[in-house]
Order: structure tokens, then sequence, then C-alpha cells
């Protein structure tokens, strides 16, 4: 079996400074008000699960969907960076600080990796495939191509994906900065897609391909696995961005794979695994032109890279 | 023995456990089935001010210092299935940019990250923390053996291997890859042992899955991978197979971040998910290994489930956990326990549910305690279930003659 694999709605959220956070809240109160859990509440206890929510929520309601969903083919693939490594380190320093009495067994479950995306399970009711990955700043793409991967095969009809982060404090800064990265100013943010299956002709777009590089020529391996997914040639491509990594490596890989058009850099690039679906999002809400697909493309630090391959618009 | 259609096989595997320190994937199957138990007094770390004190380790001896234990365990099981396989020392496959790698983690280098902030903290005392990221473990693999194809860590609790397994199955089938190392690791460290006994988890003695006097887990060290791949590509250069993977699912609970569905509906869901990818009906199965933690809840919901998707066989279908003998490895364990399927289909033997001191109602199965038992195996569902609501399902068939 292979399907279309359309997006049918988008949420972003970019938080920057203490302002922006502000302002969140009362979106956030608003978006849980509807959630109802048996014996339980919706508790929240980082940014990175408030950020990922809204998002959530959002391409949801963009793709005209309600929450709680409550079916079993919806499922949800998040990519999650070392966005969570603080509540590691504040689960670690107060064990260090007042041995067993220290370990808060309201806060430890946090520490799993997964724990972002099993509260937007619990929160929205997504009783369907699900699955975290941890790909450093590729994670966003890596997430979005296992789920495509899974609509496509048939394996669920509707399935979230996308990506978290949130680079705030010692642990998270410390790593940036030993990988050799410039830890930033301190950002949350997420991206996170709506992707149904084929039937969707009033999508916002088509995906068309993924694919992934890794070693000398990463970059345009990647495109052209994507192109390949796709059936495509590099002909007829309207435009490519990159949603992370050196630029000029990126553009060079793209042409490399026979690309000829415009290429631009998206300004939510250092987003880390939310800087892949925020880049997909962005350009699906800028005015382009009617034809033809647009690639998005990053890289990173540590040897890997990764393509989508996007067509505006629903089932042709 | 039965055709096999899936066009998945598994033909190298590596398992590092206390059973099997060395990678050594035979000591491990014989010391399981022999009934051996790893569980003991924690040496690397001083567990004194904990009610708990016993976990499955390693001997951190054979480790060098400042070397990370999830890496090193990785590393040697990671090397003994590509060995097994028949690849060369050092390099996964010929064809390194159709050959892929899945790793599933849940700490993956934590002890890296545990030195840093033991230490000031600073960004500027940082150097530590290029081991710690979650990926760094596959990246490292991924250099080591030159591969050039999709390479993902997968972090879904104690699912985590499991879906390693499963992810690489799929990207095979979909001829994204020819082949591909796929398993977990995940190494024993204060970090989560403090966590696991701020929820009061943890056995104070013995892991006695499905026991009505069963206490808790037990944590342990380990790492396994496996190598898959495409059948026509594992044929052609001649490789032999100790079964295929059939059959993967994945579904969510959506009800609680630490506690299983009391009724086991998103692992009863992704059985049947599992048996349908591989075209089987449930009465196909043969054997279950269990994710069997010996805590109260999992063991409940894990047989609920097991009858809600398989259904009427009750003590027809034997139902063991390997965890009462290794304790329970987090990321590696569901690699781990796909290995000990694959071992059970190729020698017809069951590994042993340790421990099983007393009939508990509520877990109304064959749980073939204490010894091992001769069995004609075909078809072996290997389950996990992890925090967060995470389940999978992984059918692994006999191969085909």
């Amino acid at each position: 079996m292979s399907r279309g694999v359309f997006i049918r709605g988008t949420g972003t959220v970019l938080l920057r400074g203490p302002g922006d956070a502000e302002r969140l809240a009362p979106r956030l109160a608003e978006a849980v008000a509807p959630i109802e859990i048996p014996g339980n509440r919706v508790r929240m206890v980082h940014r990175i699960e408030e950020v990922a929510f809204l998002a959530a929520a959002d391409a949801l309601a963009g793709g005209g969907r309600a929450f709680p969903v409550g079916e079993a083919g919806t499922g949800i693939v998040l990519g999650i960076d070392e966005g969570i490594d603080d509540i590691k380190a504040d689960h670690w320093r107060a064990v260090l600080a007042e041995g067993p009495l220290g370990a808060s067994p309201l806060h430890f479950p946090f520490t799993a990796p997964n724990a972002v995306t099993a509260q937007l399970t619990i929160f929205l009711d997504l009783r369907g495939e699900t699955a975290t990955v941890c790909g450093g700043t590729l994670s966003g793409a890596e997430a979005i191509g296992l789920a495509a991967a899974s609509v496509r095969d048939g394996r669920c009809d509707s399935i979230l994906a996308g990506g978290a982060t949130s680079i705030g404090r010692t642990l998270a800064r410390g790593i940036e900065s030993a990988c050799g990265g410039q830890a930033g100013e301190p950002r949350d943010g997420a991206g996170i897609l709506l992707l149904e299956a084929e039937g969707a002709d009033d999508a916002a777009a088509e995906i068309l391909g993924y694919g992934e590089g890794r070693g000398a020529g990463r970059v345009a391996a990647a495109v052209s696995r994507c192109l390949a997914e796709a059936k495509s040639g590099p002909g007829r491509l309207s435009g490519a961005v990159c949603a992370g990594g050196d630029p000029r490596e990126i553009a060079a890989g793209v042409r490399d794979a026979g690309f000829k058009g415009a290429f631009s850099l998206a300004p939510s690039a250092d987003m880390h695994s939310a800087a892949f679906p925020m880049t997909v999002a962005g350009v699906l809400r800028e005015p382009a032109p009617a034809e033809g697909a647009f690639l998005v493309v990053a890289a990173d630090r540590l040897g890997g890279a990764a393509s989508l391959l996007v067509r505006r618009g629903g089932a042709t | 023995m039965i055709q096999v259609n899936a066009p998945v096989l598994v033909t190298g595997i590596g398992v590092v456990s206390p059973l099997s320190p060395d990678g050594d994937r035979e000591r491990f199957w014989s010391s399981l089935c022999a009934g051996a138990c790893a569980v003991r007094e924690i040496r690397s770390f001083d567990a004194s001010p904990y009610s708990s004190r016993v976990a499955a380790e390693i001997d951190r001896s054979a480790i060098g210092d400042g070397t990370d234990p999830a890496r090193w365990m990785a590393e040697l099981a990671f090397r003994q299935a590509l060995a097994d396989a028949g690849f060369s020392p050092g390099k996964a496959a010929e064809c390194s940019a159709r050959t892929g790698l899945v790793v599933g983690t849940v700490l993956g280098g934590i002890h890296s990250g545990l030195r840093h902030l033991a230490g000031n903290g600073s960004e500027q005392g940082a150097s530590p923390l290029k081991g710690y990221p979650l990926r760094a473990v596959a990246d490292g693999l991924a250099r080591e053996a030159g591969i050039e194809g999709p390479v993902l860590t997968v972090s879904t609790a104690c699912a985590s291997g499991s879906d390693a397994i499963g992810i690489a199955a799929r990207w095979i089938a979909r001829g994204e890859v020819d082949a591909a190392v796929a398993g977990g690791v995940d190494a024993l460290c204060e970090f989560s042992f403090s966590g696991f006994h701020a929820l009061k988890a943890l056995t104070q003695d013995l892991v006695r899955p499905f026991s009505r006097n069963r206490t808790g887990l037990a944590l342990g060290d380990g790492a396994a991978f496996l190598v898959l791949e495409r059948a026509a590509f594992a044929r052609a250069r001649g490789a032999r197979s100790y079964g295929a993977v059939a059959g993967y699912a994945a579904l969510a609970d959506a009800v609680h971040l630490t506690a299983p569905d009391r009724e086991g509906r998103g692992l009863s869901g992704s059985i049947t998910a599992c048996l349908r990818d591989a075209g089987l009906p449930p009465d196909a199965v043969d054997y279950v290994n269990a994710h069997g933690t010996g805590t109260l809840y999992n063991d409940w919901m894990e047989c609920k489930a097991i009858e809600r998707a398989i259904g009427g066989r009750g003590r027809a279908l034997p139902v063991s956990s390997i965890k009462g003998a290794i304790g329970h490895t987090f990321g590696a364990a569901g690699a781990i326990e796909a290995a000990a399927c694959l071992l059970a289909i190729r020698d017809g033997l069951l590994p042993p549910t340790l421990h099983h001191d007393e009939e508990d109602p509520g877990c109304d199965i064959d749980c073939v305690p204490d010894k091992a038992r001769p069995a004609k195996v075909r078809a072996a569902l290997s389950l996990s279930a992890g925090f967060g609501g995470q389940n999978a399902a992984l059918l692994l068939l006999g191969d085909a003659p």
C-alpha cells in the first residue's frame, strides 16, 4: 500500500523572551479548557510541554479536528532534542543535595524523553502510533519522515508530527557549547504538522518525499533520496529553504543534487528540533508561486542531513 | 518449519547483559535458560541510603575510567552482532549508504551528564557533555561502522529497544535500506535508580514476575543489537538467519504518565496491529516474551492485554518474562527480549520466569516457572510497555529452511 500524505494543519509556537512567555498563559488556559481527564487534571511542569501542546492543538484545529481526539487511528511522532535536559538536571541536583528524599515521584517521570509526547497523547487523547525520536537538531525532520511513512504505508490515517525544544539553562546550553554551537539566547518553541492520508482535497500541502544522508555529500544524498521517493526531478522545484545548519553547505548540497532555483534561510533555523517543522509551516503560510514543489533541508553538526519535498495544495 | 513471507531477516545478534558481559549471545542464552539470576547488591554506586539496594549490574571494572558505560556496552553488543552476521570488523555493510542504524535508549550517555552536573555545571566545563546527548551513542556507532544510511535514536521509555527494531524493519520493508542494525542500550545509574525508588517501584530482593508476592522491579545494565537484512540481500550474500521480524506496532495508552491502562487496551491494540502487520491470526502465536517487570500493575495489565488480543487460550499459551534474571534494562529490554525470542525459536526452548513463588489469580497464565521448557516455537511475540503509556509488540517468526 502506498498512499498520498497531506498536511492538513500546522501549529507553531515560538518564545524568545519573558514577554512571549506571559502571552502564552491565556492561550494555554483557553486550549486546555475542553479537556477532561477522569480522575486527573491537565498539569504541565515545563515550558516545552506548553509549547508542544499549543502547537499540536493549533495543528488539529487547522485540520478541522476537535480534541480530545479519542480515536485509535490518530497518532503522534515527536522530535525532542536536549531541550528536556534541564528537567534532568533539576532531578539530579536535588538527589545530590538531599539524597533519596530529593527525588520527586512527581518530577522524575518528566525526565523520560518521551514524557512530552506522552502528555500530548493524554491531553489530546491520541491512541494511535506513537514515538519519540531524539536526533538533536534533525529530530523534528526525522519525526515527520517516520510519521509520513506510517500514513503512506496505511498504518494510520492521521498523525501529528514535529518537534519541540527548550534551550534555557545550564545543561542544555552546555551541550550546545560542547557540540560546537553557539548557545545563544534562551528560547522555547514547537512546530507540529497534522498529516493525513489521501482524499484530503482541501489540504494545505502534500508531502511527496523525505530523505536523509550522512557523511560526505550528506545534503546532496538526502535531497536525492527525497526526490527518489517522490519519483521527481530537481527541475520541478520552485524553491529550497534551509531549516538549520550551515546555509552555504546546504546551498552547495542542493545544487549538487541538481537544483538551480531560489534558496532561502528560514528565520526559525536556530530552533533545534522545532526548526524543521516550523520552517515547513512558515513556508506554507507565505504567499508563493502556485506551481511546483519546494524543498526543506537541514543539516546538523554531527554529520546528518534531512530533506522534505512538499507541494502546496490538496489532492489533485 | 513454516515458510516465511516477511522480507526482513535477522542475521546477527549481540547481547551484553550481566549474564554475558562479553557480548556473547550463547553465554547469555545458556545462562538464562539455566536459571541464572544476576540481581544482587549494587556495587557501582553507594546505594546504602536507599531502602532498595539491588540491581542487575555488569562488573564495571571491565570498563575504563572515564568511559561511558552505555557507550561501552553498546559498542560491544553492536560489534558482536555485526560479527555474528558475517560483516567485516569495523564495517557495518559493504553497502554503507544502503545500511541504517536505529538505537533505542532512555538515558543515553547519562553518566557523562551526571559527571558534568556533579562539577560546577558551567558551560566552560562542558566537554564531558559531548557524550551525553541521547543521539551520541548512535552517532558514535555509525561513525565506527561507516554507516551512511539513515541513523535514528528513538526514546520511547521501556519500549525503546522494541521500537528501534520495528522501525528498522519498516525501513527495510519499504526499500529504504538493504540492511540495518537495530537495538537498545541503557546503563544502571543512581539518576534513574533514585527516581524509581521515589516511585516505590523497586524490589528489595528479587524480581518475581507474575507471582502473587511480587514486590517490584530491579534495574539492570544491558545492550543488544540485531542485524536486520532484506531477505533477498541476506540470501544473496549467503547469510544464515535466526528468523524474521514479521510484524510490529506501537500504540499509545493515552491514559497516564507512569501507570499503565488498567485494562491493557494500548498493549492489546499493539498486539492486534502487530499480528495484522504480520498477516497472522492470534492462534499462530506459540510463545509470548512478556514485558513482565514484576510490578503489580504492569503484570496484571499485561495478562489482560494478552487475553484481550489473543484471547481464549489461557494456559495453552506460554508467556514468560526474563526480568527475574537480568532485571529491567530500560532501552535495551525490548532488544534483549527480541533476541531471546529468536534464540527460543532456534533452539525450541522457552526461557523461564524466575522466582515464581505464588500463583496470582490476576495473572492466570502459563509463565514457564523457574525452569526452561522445550517447545516448538514458530511465531514468538515480544511485548514492551513503558512510561507514558508507550506500548510495542514485535512478531518474530522462524526462518524458512
